[in-house]
């Protein structure tokens, strides 16, 4: 999934896909490459499971799968969400070493 | 295919805590009240977490999940000013093979009666042979990308 996401034309595609689905030219038009460029980009996104085409008519409409895109969300946050648990327990430990209230003389 | 890739990224996390800075900055210092919030509850073995809190000093701690690929946590202190700063630098291993390495820089401010504790990581993963470190990875961008969709999809963030 992340071989997928490590280019930046596909990581524009999966943006735009985010934000609702679209049709293949649709997805090319801002993109500075060929139709057939942007198909083998959009292979490799649908390989990974990330997004998803079907066909109607003439018109291949492709849409984010969201259940994948929020497991990668997952994973890139994966080391931020541990530092976060951790930063919860050194305050959840500080709350529980609560020293005696007691009032010190400042100088 | 699978040639060695590299990716970057910093994120910061800032928490305010009740109590003064100096006692935030015990609880990194003093290895027996660091072993106690540092250490994950189920997936790393507490046992093991070793802290020589002083410049040029280490501290590791390995464990995971069972059945999972051990996760070694390996870190040097660089700069520490008491009360205010802590910068290290660790690396990540999964089983044998390096994930990650990393510099955490933790400050701490006055806030009121409080503290206002502000980290910053800047890592680089690299890529394992066997993929591990593919799962962790990201770019900065693709985070913030990734990080807004997540929250407007209504998912915790």
């Amino acid at each position: 999934m992340f071989q997928a996401l490590a280019d930046p034309t596909r990581r524009a595609m999966v943006e735009r896909l985010s934000r609702g689905p679209s049709s293949v030219s649709e997805l090319a038009q801002p993109l500075d490459m060929t139709l057939s460029a942007v198909v083998q980009h959009l292979a490799v996104l649908e390989t990974s499971g990330l997004v998803r085409s079907e066909k109607v008519g003439r018109v291949r409409t492709c849409r984010v799968e969201r259940a994948a895109l929020q497991r990668a969300g997952n994973w890139i946050g994966a080391r931020r969400e541990s530092w976060e648990r951790r930063l919860d327990r050194l305050g959840e430990f500080l709350e529980r070493h609560e020293p005696p209230t007691k009032k010190r003389s400042r100088p | 295919m699978s040639n060695p890739a590299t990716h970057h990224t910093t994120f910061v996390i800032e928490r305010s805590y009740a109590a003064p800075p100096a006692r935030v900055f015990a609880a990194w210092a003093e290895p027996k009240a660091k072993a106690q919030w540092f250490v994950g509850p189920d997936d790393w073995d507490k046992s093991n977490h070793e802290l020589d809190f002083r410049v040029g000093g280490r501290e590791s701690v390995s464990g995971g999940p069972p059945g999972e690929a051990v996760h070694a946590y390996s870190a040097r202190y660089h700069d520490i000013v008491p009360n205010q700063r802590i910068v290290s630098s660790y690396e990540m291993h999964m089983d044998e093979t390096l994930s990650s390495v990393s510099i955490a820089t933790v400050e701490l401010q006055p806030e009121g009666a409080g503290t206002r504790l502000i980290y910053t990581e800047q890592a680089v993963y690299v890529d394992g042979r066997d993929g591990t470190a593919d799962r962790e990875r990201g770019t900065r961008d693709l985070f913030d990308k990734l990080d807004a969709h997540l929250r407007r999809a209504g998912a915790r963030g």
